[in-house]
């Protein structure tokens, strides 16, 4: 028993004692060299959030079981990406927490507590992604709009830094995780859902200090201003609400945008809403914008671009390109030259209904028909969460293969009145009658007209959608897409349309997680479903993967438990 | 189901909304007779093998012991006619049929990617295993009967006007 318990304390010893910090940008740019950690939100910059370990493979998964849990202890959806670094797991829980545990058992080494005001400005849960780490530093964004920096082996805090007041224009707030380049930290915001301007910031990862500002709506005088009718562009929305991509070749990071508002009613934004729905190629260092490409011109129907950019070097019709994966919210597969934002193609990997397909520059041809109606319609597709969402994608540099977890889903589209902004002289308009005659409440909040029912918003300005959800119409499916061809190679389908992302591993499977709280292990080649475990709670998380004391673990949270599970 | 950011009159304002769901003629006088009605219920339209009032009958559909105070006469009339129209999740009728050989009908209690659940049509919880199931048939969301023809015009008055008497225990 002695023994034993010393074999114990040793090797507990050893995992905390092992932790190589600094993790500096140079391991960054190496994260693929470092398969038993996980070192940024997507694992490399490439955000391939692929696993190049293969302890557990096809051949063993089937004796994959629980090692340990995480217990959450909340009540909001568990969307972290924890964070790994030689044996230390470091991972937020909602609202603000932080917590850094042994990642070989689960215990807790330090916890790190940020209050936030009991009112915040989050459109869809008090959620937190994840964090970034940099230096001896963690990287946290707040609800109430603040990027806070953490001492890693202690959970000091090290500085705050405002980003924005969070309760103007109908509230913003920070969910997604930062990404560390070079000596900054790059930060996106949410609040696309309220008549807010959206940006993307660099800070100083030392000192907190910001350093640059991108505005994801041209202001007069910048380039590409005047893509919004009359003043809309002054609360056209526009986020930057989760992770993004860096390509040290070119020194460019990659980063997705969130819908115009109000996201249903456009009737006061006419023109494309620049730059919205749209990945920004930006420099890293001055905030530079390099190139954009426009996913969906006047978006109606809340389908933000916020995906992760995949980055891939493949060849595309016999030459060798720098190429950009998307599988877009709005129901298309793209692939896009990411030096230049040059459209290659565009496929769809869902049930759509709303264009017919694409001029040379990548513009989608609509379809009449599929606006948003104040009677309400479900004769479109993909649905308002759309055919991806926020959750990962995960790319396999074995089979060459891109998984999906994708949503085909019917839902009703609808299209509510909406204040605009009071003009010049005071008043206000409304694009359709005001439900309430006017009395209800301000524009500011979710775009006005009273919440719920008849000319309400659920939430988002001008319109909203509820769930017509039954099996025969709506599905999840996990999909392995060939990125050069955008062909479909394989499909796994499931129950429910899903809110977890995926993740491949060098062991050719592809782990992920259902609404159900289905833990799933599939065949990277086949989609062949090899394991699951039935964890009964909602997934809202992307899986991990990580090395403690030589042994392959495998993390998702499921409902508000961190499940870890092992060999 | 997250939190929902609000203030307290957009709160009632939700709490509004939800109440009236369905509620179309909520107020609206039935013109039937709710003693014949009630006598359709137990006898002719067998409504007690399914629902039950007051802890009495099946429970293979919804509870009525206070239908009559939280849907209309509109909403009551399309469900006797057309219960097809709105089936909720929970309700919602199926058909597996097991690689055994088994083919058991009733309501789908619960379901993920690897089981499924449902009560037989006997009221019975039953369970079952996906790799022990060769086909899940969703075709006819409602088990309950179309009383559109089954009942006579007055009969169906007079069960509405039944239906929408029961408010529940007072």
């Amino acid at each position: 028993m002695r023994i034993s318990r010393i074999t114990i304390l040793a090797l507990a010893t050893l995992s905390l004692t092992g932790q190589n910090l600094p993790v500096t940008f140079e391991r960054l740019l190496k994260a693929d060299q470092e398969p038993g950690n996980w070192l940024m939100y997507s694992n490399t910059y490439n955000s391939w959030r692929f696993s190049r370990l293969s302890q557990i493979n096809t051949e063993n998964v089937k004796n994959l079981r629980v090692k340990w849990m995480f217990q959450g202890r909340h009540v909001e959806k568990f969307e972290t990406t924890p964070l790994v670094v030689d044996g230390i797991m470091y991972l937020t829980r909602p609202e603000n927490d932080v917590f850094a545990l042994d990642a070989e058992t689960g215990r807790a080494l330090w916890t790190y507590h940020h209050q936030n005001p009991e009112r915040t400005f989050n459109c869809c849960g008090k959620v937190n992604r994840g964090l970034a780490i940099l230096g001896n530093r963690l990287f946290m964004n707040t609800l109430d709009m603040h990027l806070i920096a953490i001492d890693a082996k202690s959970g000091q805090e090290l500085w705050k830094t405002k980003i924005h007041d969070y309760a103007v224009s109908g509230g913003y707030a920070a969910t997604g995780a930062p990404l560390a380049v070079k000596d900054k930290v790059i930060v996106g915001m949410a609040g696309g859902e309220h008549p807010i301007s959206g940006f993307l910031d660099g800070y100083d990862a030392v000192t907190g200090k910001r350093l640059w500002r991108f505005n994801t709506i041209p202001q007069p005088g910048e380039a590409n201003f005047g893509t919004w009718a009359g003043d809309s562009w002054k609360t056209g929305g526009v986020a930057t609400w989760n992770n993004g991509s860096y390509d040290p070749e070119t020194n460019t990071i990659f980063w997705g945008t969130s819908n115009p508002w109000p996201d249903y009613n456009g009737d006061f934004r006419a023109g494309d809403n620049l730059y919205s729905c749209s990945v920004l190629a930006l420099d890293p260092d001055t905030g530079k914008l390099k190139w954009h490409f426009q996913f969906t011109p006047h978006d109606l129907h809340d389908w933000d671009s916020t995906q992760n950019p995949i980055l891939i070097d493949a060849p595309f019709r016999d030459r060798q390109r720098k190429l950009m994966a998307w599988p877009n919210r709005n129901g298309f597969f793209y692939l896009l030259d990411r030096t230049n934002g040059e459209f290659l193609l565009a496929k769809p990997f869902v049930r759509q209904t709303w264009a017919s397909g694409f001029d040379d520059k990548g513009r989608p041809l609509l379809v009449s028909g599929n606006d948003p109606t104040p009677e309400g319609t479900d004769k479109v597709f993909p649905g308002i969460d759309g055919g991806a969402n926020w959750m990962s994608h995960s790319y396999s540099p074995l089979t060459k293969l891109l998984y999906v977890f994708a949503r085909d889903e019917q839902r009703l589209f609808t299209k509510n009145a909406v204040r605009h902004a009071p003009g010049e002289d005071g008043a206000e308009t409304a694009s359709i009658p005001l439900p309430d005659g006017g009395r209800g409440p301000r524009g500011a909040r979710g775009g006005g007209g009273g919440m719920f029912g008849p000319g309400g918003n659920v939430p988002g300005g001008g319109g909203g959608g509820r769930r017509t959800f039954a099996p025969e119409a709506s599905w999840g499916k996990v999909i392995a897409i060939d990125p050069p061809s955008g062909t479909i190679k394989w499909e796994h389908r499931v129950v429910t349309p899903p809110w977890g992302g995926v993740m491949a591993t060098a062991g050719n499977l592809v782990f992920g997680g259902t609404l159900e709280g289905v833990v799933f292990a599939l065949d990277a080649r086949t989609g062949q479903r090899l394991w699951y475990f039935a964890g009964n709670d909602r997934v809202y998380a992307s899986p991990i993967s990580y090395l403690a004391n030589g042994k392959q673990y495998v993390s998702l949270a499921v409902g508000d438990v961190l499940l870890t599970f092992g060999l | 189901m997250p939190a929902v950011r609000a203030t307290d009159p957009e709160i009632w304002k939700m709490v509004a909304f939800v109440k009236t769901l369905g509620s179309a003629g909520l107020n609206e006088k039935a013109s039937g007779n709710p003693v014949a009605g009630k006598a359709v219920y137990e006898s002719k339209g067998a409504c007690a093998n399914c629902h039950s009032i007051r802890g009495q009958g099946g429970s293979m559909g919804p509870d009525l012991t206070d239908i009559g105070r939280r849907r209309g006469l509109k909403y009551l009339e399309e469900s006797l006619v057309n219960p097809e129209a709105e089936v909720a999740n929970r309700y919602r009728a199926i058909r597996v049929a097991t690689t055994s050989g088994q083919t058991i009908s009733g309501t789908r209690l619960n379901e993920d990617d690897v089981s499924i659940q449902l009560r037989d049509d006997k009221g019975n919880l039953r369970s079952f295993l996906k790799e022990n199931v060769k086909e899940i048939r969703r075709d006819k969301p409602s088990l309950m009967p179309a009383y559109g023809t089954a009942l006579g015009k007055k009969e169906i008055e007079d069960l509405l006007a039944y239906l929408s008497s029961l408010r529940g225990v007072e």
